[in-house]
């Protein structure tokens, strides 16, 4: 009886210690609901079409689910401009604008892509017989559709897009500059640049912006090109930071900017980098070597006095 | 004899007898490409206000992967005009703070909160506690999106943490409160 006490008691502290591993286990993993992963992936992420009026374009957009749960999705295109010299894209209509977004339309194969497939999304551009020599600018968006959400919280989508740069041919405008090259000469890390191009012209141009940072003795520490679009009308701000900026050291940093068939070089600028930690230890070391300067004068001049002082009642005698 | 050496050279090295090169040019076109991935279409943010006011947050972690040189914006905003969280004809208003000026929740609101920036404290998941310090906005509504993250080189899987908060007391009226937010990731 008492033996079968014991076993009693050893099957309740077994069971006691197997609910709270199973707690703990709750805890370490979590105690929120598991969620389904959902990923919508599109590709190209830009094009640009060059098209007469009154004649149309045909093209392909593939969208991609890359993740292991289904999505349904939509399709359909927004007029795309930017904000700030920061290019905030921006989707929503400008009042009194021409409604590009109106030329192009949008048919998908299916509008459900199952884990680890891809669709084509076809588009078409149709351009008015009206319409004016100039840059046009539309992005064609895939969307994933919501889903119902059991209990309170926030459901949400995802979109990505693919932009058109689309050019009415003829005649425009086509100017721009480079408005500003900066590159303080002395920085702490990450050494950093700012180029601001203008587009004073009517239609969109892409830059490429192209800079290196050599070490004093020449080597090539970083090297970036990269190519940015600059909308009509707008300045494009481009800050540029090399990461694995050395914590001290003396560099040269130029480039160029090539845009609208031409190549603008960037006046070659010096800077010095220095981190916190490094200006602290130059200070510190200036500090000291100033205060030795001033040790050493004062006990120059006290030995000078008490010199004088061991001659004066020499020459009293 | 010297026949059969000849032979022999020939059968054993056949590539030096017949010397011929031809070159393959290999050329692959890897396509511009961006995705948008989210650790789930839902949210949950329940909240139990059990007497006093309490504050659940819950996470969602975005993930944006793209090849383009210039990086990506990702924009957070509203589906549509409506920001509230709504259940039937209950509200549970956006917060009355923004992007650039977040704030500490307020009863009855809603928002959403990311680490740095004017965003002070960094996010955690809380289930029915009382108000803490951490300041979030409201989410805009559709066509005045926030700008998230703004990158300048390519992506592999950058994460961003998004932290959801609803702010409820016994004035709230029981229900489940929804509503749909979109992420947009674009190419720069």
């Amino acid at each position: 009886m008492a033996a079968r006490g014991k076993l009693a008691g050893a099957n309740f502290f077994g069971r006691l210690s197997c609910i709270a591993f199973a707690l703990a286990l709750l805890l370490i993993l979590g105690v929120r609901p598991a969620r389904a992963a959902q990923s919508i992936t599109i590709s190209p992420t830009s094009s640009e079409i060059t098209i007469n009026a009154g004649e149309q374009y045909q093209g392909t957009i593939q969208v991609i689910n890359q993740a292991d749960s289904p999505f349904d999705y939509k399709a359909y295109v927004l007029p795309f401009t930017v904000s700030g010299e920061n290019y905030d894209p921006s989707f929503t209509p400008i009042p009194g604008a021409i409604k590009a977004e109106d030329w192009v339309s949008v048919k998908a194969e299916k509008t459900r892509l199952d884990p680890y497939t891809s669709t084509n999304l076809a588009y078409k551009v149709g351009i008015p017989a009206s319409a004016q020599p100039g840059g046009y600018y539309v992005v064609v968006f895939a969307e994933t559709e919501s889903k119902p959400l059991a209990g309170t919280g926030v459901i949400t989508k995802q979109r990505v897009g693919t932009k058109l740069y689309i050019r009415v041919a003829g005649d425009v405008k086509e100017s721009g500059r480079v408005l500003t090259w900066q590159v303080p000469n002395l920085q702490f890390p990450p050494l950093k640049q700012l180029i601001r191009i203008e587009n004073s012209g009517a239609v969109y141009f892409p830059a490429t912006i192209h800079t290196t940072v050599r070490d004093v003795f020449g080597a090539v520490k970083y090297d970036l090109k990269q190519k940015r679009s600059v909308f009509p009308g707008k300045i494009r701000k481009v800050e540029i930071a090399w990461d694995k900026t050395p914590a001290f050291g003396l560099f040269k940093v130029d480039g160029t900017v090539e845009y609208l068939g031409k190549s603008e070089p960037l006046a070659v600028q010096y800077v010095l980098v220095a981190s916190q930690t490094v200006r602290n230890i130059a200070t510190i070391a200036f500090i000291l070597i100033l205060a030795f300067l001033i040790f050493r004068r004062l006990y120059r001049r006290r030995r000078r006095k008490r010199a004088k002082a061991l001659q004066a009642p020499t020459q009293g005698e | 004899m010297l026949f059969a050496i000849g032979a022999l050279g020939l059968f054993v090295s056949p590539v030096a007898a017949g010397a011929a090169t031809s070159n393959t040019t290999i050329s692959s076109v890897v396509s511009p490409v961006i995705g948008v991935f989210t650790s789930g279409p839902t949210v949950n943010v329940n909240v139990l206000p059990s007497g006093a006011d309490a504050q659940s947050i819950n996470s969602d972690t975005v993930t944006v992967s793209t090849n383009d040189a210039a990086g990506y914006t990702l924009q957070l905003e509203d589906a549509d005009a409506n920001t509230y969280l709504a259940s039937g004809g209950d509200q549970i208003v956006a917060s009355a703070g923004t992007h650039a000026a977040p704030i500490v929740a307020a009863a009855n609101t809603w928002g959403y909160h990311v680490d740095g920036g004017a965003f002070t404290g960094l996010g955690s998941v809380v289930a029915s506690q009382p108000v803490g310090t951490l300041k979030f906005a409201g989410v805009p509504a559709n066509g005045a999106p926030d700008t998230l993250k703004t990158t300048a080189v390519v992506a592999v899987s950058d994460t961003t943490a998004v932290w959801y908060m609803v702010y409820a007391n016994t004035s709230t009226p029981a229900g489940t409160y929804t509503d749909i937010v979109t992420y947009t990731a674009t190419a720069n």
